[in-house]
């Protein structure tokens, strides 16, 4: 399934759980989405480059297990931006599915 | 610019990932591809390992990992909206980092159109005065150019500062151009010309500046306090 638009709000909720560098981000939208969601790991960085531009979230390096590499944390900003964002889901979600309910 | 690939699983990244940077990353400045780059080597070391650790051979790992990246094309489309493309970060830092660049090449045009005014005078008074006026168009526009613009663009006015530093330069040229004596529809093909080369150049750099700014001030409105 593919749902457009919706990359940086999994983003941003994975980062709520902690700081993660890019393919661990990856890895643990696909395993939660279970394989519901047609995500392609290529689009994931552009759209982690995009919302550290907006300031949502930030990017640090760190070294660990000998290996150099590029972390996401979740800024205030980001905080706010995914409260307000699954509140704007779970109200989309409702009504959707009060649409495709039967009559 | 040094490799930016690592020693880690090197024959698969150039063999599987390299054409698939290449194109994602095609057109990008040097510090966003290199960015980019960093990024997407270690993505693609991490997921070869992982894919190993359950069993595959280092050559179908490295396969399967460029497959799950998908679309390179795709991901070059992302890239270029999030970041200023190599040809547009040039044109910005001309345009507001080294202005002063091109102020000697300004300073010859106006100079080749002052010395063909006075040695081939034109035999018509108002062809002159229009000559004169062009003149007077290219040091202003120069001066746009030079001066004001970056400043513009210092103040916050970016999309502005971009559209007067295209026009200016597009006069500049046009003025120099058309002061010639050569025939007039030459002059309006030179002028397409321009308007062509000028509006790829610059339009989309306006809309990317414009759409960033916008951005930055939403955030701004939303969150006053930061």
């Amino acid at each position: 399934m593919n749902l457009k638009g919706t990359l940086p709000v999994l983003i941003l909720q994975v980062l709520s759980e902690g700081d993660k560098y890019g393919y661990a981000i990856a890895q643990e939208i696909k395993r939660r989405s279970r394989g519901v969601l047609d995500f392609k790991e290529g689009s994931l960085y552009p759209a982690l480059h995009a919302e550290e531009k907006k300031g949502l979230i930030q990017s640090f390096d760190r070294t660990a297990d000998g290996r150099h590499r590029r972390y996401y944390r979740l800024t205030d900003r980001g905080k706010e931006a995914l409260a307000a964002q699954r509140t704007e889901w779970r109200r989309l979600s409702t009504a959707i599915t009060e649409i495709l309910a039967p009559a | 610019m040094s490799d930016p690939y690592s020693r880690i699983h090197w024959h698969a990244q150039f063999k599987h990932l390299k054409p698939w940077t290449d194109v994602a990353t095609k057109g990008l400045s040097e510090d966003s591809r290199a960015r980019v780059l960093e990024e997407m080597t270690a993505h693609f070391e991490d997921a070869i390992e992982a894919g190993m650790r359950h069993g595959l051979s280092e050559e179908e790992s490295a396969r399967r990992a460029v497959e799950d990246l998908g679309s390179a094309w795709r991901a070059q489309l992302a890239f270029r909206r999030t970041y200023l493309t190599r040809v547009q970060a040039s044109t910005l830092g001309q345009l507001v980092e080294t202005p002063l660049r091109s102020a000697p090449v300004y300073c010859l045009v106006a100079l080749s159109m002052i010395a063909e005014i006075l040695l081939d005078a034109h035999p018509h008074a108002t062809a002159n005065v229009v000559r004169f006026a062009l003149l007077g168009v290219v040091v202003l526009s120069g001066l746009i150019r030079t001066v004001a613009v970056p400043r513009i663009f210092r103040q916050g006015r970016r999309r502005a500062a971009v559209v007067l530093g295209g026009t200016s330069e597009f006069l500049v040229w046009t003025c120099f151009i058309i002061s010639g004596r050569s025939p007039a529809e030459r002059h309006l093909w030179v002028v397409a010309l321009f308007v062509l080369i000028f509006g790829i150049g610059y339009i989309p750099l306006a809309i990317k500046i414009e759409r960033q700014h916008l951005e930055e001030l939403l955030e701004k409105r939303d969150h006053p306090k930061e």
